[in-house]
């Protein structure tokens, strides 16, 4: 029984939460749409009566936006469908096959987090030039699902482990092979922590800025970080068109967020039916 | 009842109709099968990647058969994406790159030698001052040609002096008295020196004042003279510098920091190029109005720091036209308005450009006295650590960040400054003698 | 083959030998679907790993051609500098007291979030914001919140009265480690609560109403019914998380580079160092062995108290 006390306690928790969440966003915001003579002001200014929107005009109308934006999201879309693909198959065939050295495989595939991205570069760029894909779309993909799949296996193995093997029992009676259990029973009962390593996926592709500069270039290939990285990286931040670049990079991302969790609201109520 | 969202005819049939499309090279790679010519530069502002763009097209015009492709790549980025594509085999035919990264590079034996388009050019002596040399010429073969120059400056707040009835500063002394005389705090700092970190501020600075009391860090066989009378009176300069005027943001500050420091108004001194006022310029116009500038302030003589923004030649897959395209980024009609792009951020490296296409900018026209500082300046400068020349070892030297660390050793645990000096210079013995090792045996 | 059609399932006797296949390959589904992912894994990463664990033993350098072996010169070389030994400690502080925070706080946010009911979907996307920042990005926004000249933060804390006068929040040796640890607490408790909260969702309901019928107050369910069911997400959570925070590179680097001193300066920052800025290749992969190795004894250590818990627990 939720005792009032309780739910009160948990809004007044998540206000100070989002609070804390959301104040440099909203302060980088706001900070954006200052004219340039006050963000350096102390105290802070906080009127809104000067408050303009020259910065994101600036970003929109002079980087290729859109072309940044089309090569992330196939970058994106596809490492994440992949990790997420390969992750749960991985995860399933962990949680639940019976055979010997499971646990030595999850422990091998945290060789890919045994050593700082930043100080494998070379040799990991060596490795994707190897194979042919130096400057391809698919080389990137193959870093990212790489990157991710270890942490997406780990998470989806602890997930697989929790739907109950009656479940796939019952199936089996039902005469289903493996392969229909797996996508018509397990799969959507693990649907929640699908989804979160596919926002981890999603996030980690979308953000990435170093090997998507070594990988794909600073080219027509750029992703977006590498792309709006040009508004910091040079020879001064300009504080304006990073902040309104980094609303625009970050847009996508929270609306997925916003996409998915409807679905999510959506699967669960039909997920918790089933008892 | 198991009714899902995440269908698997839907993953898998996503999957794999979006990884057969990203397989497809895209359009532009096959067009360009026959001389393509990959250019990487790191000028990320819009107006200048736009005129390296227009250059591009241009030398593509005039060479039929050529695509230039260009990739930028941020500066701070650089030192890690040509090592990676060094290994891979997919170095570029033409860098733009900071001087003092050429060192490395050709030592990795990843640049071709660049005598041709120095002569080319009009020889070492078409070059301002002894540039050419001075930021390209290594172990007796010039590495890279400088694309572009700018020497470091004293920039100062006009209205500040005149309130504190001070005069621009000339003499170390001067400095400290204007320093401490327009410090207002907490409303804005003398001079704020940036000695954060991670961050070359407190080495550049350094090093430019012990140039000044007719110090250096090492000579030129890399032998150390950091723990010397020069070394230790520079540093005592920037240490009340930083303690009577710099208030309490200096151990935070990066040289980057500089553009908000000074167009906020927080420091009316700043050790900067004349970018700086081209930064205000843009950004804050009545500050900019407030500025002007002169030689860093002198012990024995000025100690003035050279920026040195270069062209190379890395081994790429075409270096036939990468060379073709080095000389074309010279061209008279390139050239100028390349440098113009943004006014006071860009000084001709070569003597020709300084002509009246240059200097009838209403930009230069309007900070005609910054410019003439920076180019009489630029007369007698050098890069950090590079009095003698590029070496291998000042590049390690200031990227170790030892003179960063002992700033903050010595303003925020009050070492004194003889042992901190004594400390430092061990620890850059340390950093060159690692490099000495391998340097000596060729 | 009649080995093969025996050991297929008895209620879906076999036909054509296509279907046999099939069948055969279902059965061993499970290895099959390790595959593909285990393939992608090799083909990327065996040869960073690979290349690390020789080059840690050779002068290669990223400024002169050739290498040598060089023994262990390069391990001595990184356990006799106090530097190494101080970035040790601090990347200790640093992935503790960062995972403890960011496990705390999404918990709490976690449970809190279920029991909300109005404004749900708008708050879980708030509390997600952070997670959303790009790092350079959330350098910059610290950084600018922070400044000791401007910072809004130094102003709203002296207008309630916890401070009198601006701090250097990231250029003060005792105030730079906390500080980057809430930063890094703020960017990693959206994770954590995601990944809680999707663990709640797969805790049956008929538990909790068990224990209701024991008439279990709220404390007593969470103890008994939601962490023992979060348990293996959550020390899944915190295995992943503490190797991420271990490994962090350009959280640090960008806001306080190390500094000041030597107060933020962890091993991977240490190690970057001695690469990427010194050139010494042989140095930099040296070091990242030694953090394997660190990092290996922190992961024994969770895995055998994980056993412990595991244990305990069934009794």
């Amino acid at each position: 029984m939720r005792s009032r006390n309780w739910t009160l306690a948990a809004y007044a928790a998540c206000a100070l939460f989002a609070v804390f969440a959301l104040a440099p966003l909203l302060w980088m915001i706001f900070s954006s749409l200052k004219p340039y003579e006050e963000l350096y002001n102390f105290p802070p200014t906080f009127g809104i009566s000067s408050l303009g929107l020259h910065y994101y005009e600036k970003v929109l109308l002079s980087s290729p936006f859109p072309q940044f934006l089309a090569n992330s999201l196939i970058v994106s879309i596809v490492s994440t469908l992949i990790s997420v693909l390969f992750a749960a198959m991985a995860g399933w065939s962990l949680a639940r096959a019976r055979f010997r050295g499971q646990w030595l495989i999850l422990n091998t595939v945290l060789l890919a987090y045994l050593f700082p991205q930043a100080l494998i570069v070379l040799p990991l760029f060596t490795a994707i030039a190897k194979i042919g894909l130096a400057n391809t779309y698919l080389g990137l993909i193959l870093a990212y699902v790489t990157f991710t799949f270890p942490f997406s296996t780990w998470m989806l193995t602890a997930y697989f482990a929790k739907v109950p093997i009656e479940i796939e029992e019952a199936g089996r009676m039902d005469g289903a092979s493996n392969l229909t259990i797996f996508c018509r029973l397990v799969l959507p009962l693990a649907a929640p922590g699908i989804v979160t390593v596919a926002i981890f996926s999603f996030i980690n592709a979308w953000n990435e800025f170093l090997y998507g500069l070594v990988i794909l270039g600073g080219g027509e290939k750029r992703t977006l970080p590498v792309g709006l990285y040009n508004f910091v990286g040079g020879e001064f931040a300009q504080w304006g068109e990073m902040m309104a670049a980094t609303s625009l990079t970050m847009l996508p991302t929270l609306l997925l967020f916003l996409f998915i969790q409807r679905r999510l609201v959506g699967g669960l109520t039909a997920g918790a039916v089933k008892s | 009842m198991f009714e899902t969202h995440i269908t698997r005819r839907g993953l898998v049939g996503g999957a794999a109709t979006l990884a057969a499309a990203s397989t497809l090279p895209a359009p532009f790679v096959r067009a360009q099968a026959q001389r393509r010519l990959v250019f990487w530069h790191s000028y990320s502002q819009k107006e200048r990647s736009d005129a390296m763009r227009q250059i591009a097209d241009r030398f593509e015009k005039a060479n039929p058969g050529v695509k230039v492709d260009i990739e930028i790549v941020p500066w701070p980025a650089f030192p890690q994406k040509w090592p990676a594509a060094m290994a891979a085999g997919t170095l570029p035919d033409v860098t733009i790159l900071l001087a003092e990264n050429a060192v490395p590079m050709a030592l990795a034996g990843a640049l071709n030698p660049m005598d041709d388009v120095v002569k080319a050019l009009g020889g070492a002596e078409a070059f301002k001052g002894d540039i050419a040399r001075t930021t390209g010429l290594f172990r007796g073969q010039h590495v890279s040609v400088p694309h572009y120059v700018h020497n470091r400056l004293l920039v100062y707040r006009k209205d500040r002096l005149a309130e504190a009835g001070m005069q621009p500063p000339v003499t170390w002394d001067d400095a400290l008295k204007v320093a401490i005389a327009t410090t207002k705090a907490p409303d804005h700092f003398g001079w704020i020196p940036k000695l954060a970190k991670g961050d070359t501020g407190g080495g550049f600075l350094l090093w430019m004042m012990a140039r000044s009391a007719n110090g250096s860090f090492f000579d030129k066989d890399g032998k150390v003279s950091f723990d010397s009378a020069p070394v230790k009176d520079a540093t005592a300069f920037i240490v009340e510098l930083a303690r009577k005027a710099g208030g309490p943001g200096v151990t935070d500050y990066k040289i980057n920091d500089n553009f908000s420091l000074v167009n906020s108004g927080k420091t009316s001194l700043a050790e900067d190029s004349a970018a700086i006022v081209a930064g205000a310029a843009k950004d804050a116009p009545a500050v900019a109005e407030q500025l002007d500038a002169t030689f860093m302030p002198r012990r024995k003589r000025v100690g003035n720091l050279l920026g040195g923004i270069s062209v190379a030649l890395p081994k790429g897959k075409n270096p036939a036209d990468g060379k073709e395209f080095a000389r074309f980024l010279f061209a008279e009609e390139n050239y100028t308005p390349f440098l113009l792009t943004i006014p006071l951020f860009m000084f001709p490296s070569l003597k020709r450009a300084e002509g009246p296409s240059f200097f009838d900018n209403p930009t230069i026209k309007r900070f005609r006295n910054v410019v003439d500082v920076t180019l009489k300046g630029l007369e007698d400068t050098s890069l950090a650590g590079m009095e003698h020349g590029l070496n291998p070892y000042a590049g390690p030297v200031m990227n170790s960040y030892a003179v960063e660390d002992m700033f903050q050793r010595i303003l925020l645990r009050n070492e004194p400054i003889d042992q901190a000096v004594g400390t430092t210079a061990k620890q850059i013995e340390k950093v060159v003698g690692d490099v000495r090792t391998r340097f000596d045996r060729g | 083959m009649s080995a093969l059609a025996a050991k297929a399932d008895p209620h879906q006797p076999a036909r054509a030998p296509g279907r046999r296949l099939v069948a055969w390959l279902d059965e061993r589904l499970a290895i099959l679907f390790l595959i593909p992912g285990l393939a992608c894994l090799s083909a990327v990463i065996l040869y960073p790993v690979a290349y690390n664990a020789v080059v840690g033993f050779t002068n290669a350098s990223l400024m002169f051609p050739g290498w040598r072996f060089v023994g262990t010169a390069n391990f001595e070389a990184t356990l006799a500098d106090p530097l190494f030994w101080r970035a040790t400690l601090n990347t200790l502080v640093w992935t503790a007291c960062s995972v403890a925070g960011q496990l705390l706080l999404g918990l709490v946010a976690a449970l809190a979030l279920e029991q909300v009911t109005v404004g749900r979907t708008t708050l879980r996307l708030a509390l997600i914001v952070p997670w959303a920042f790009p790092s350079i990005v959330m350098a910059f926004a610290w950084r600018y919140m922070l400044d000791p000249l401007y910072g809004v933060l130094n102003f709203l804390l002296m207008q309630v009265g916890l401070i009198d006068a601006p701090q250097q929040w990231l250029g003060s040796p005792d105030l730079a480690m906390p500080t980057v640890i809430v930063m890094n607490i703020w960017f990693g408790f959206p994770f954590m609560m995601v990944a809680i909260v999707a663990g709640l969702q797969t805790i049956p309901q008929e538990l909790y109403e068990a224990a209701d019928i024991d008439g279990a107050g709220a404390w007593q369910k969470f103890w008994y019914v939601t962490l023992p069911a979060l348990w293996q997400v959550i020390a899944t959570v915190v295995i992943l998380r503490t190797i991420w925070v271990f490994n962090n590179f350009d959280f640090v680097f960008l806001t306080t580079g190390g500094g000041p001193i030597d107060a933020t300066t962890t091993l991977p920052v240490y190690a970057y160092n001695a690469g990427w800025q010194q050139y010494d290749l042989g140095r930099m992969a040296a070091v990242a062995l030694v953090m394997m190795v660190i990092l290996g004894f922190i992961l024994a250590v969770y895995f055998r108290l994980l056993r412990l818990q595991k244990k305990t627990g069934e009794a």
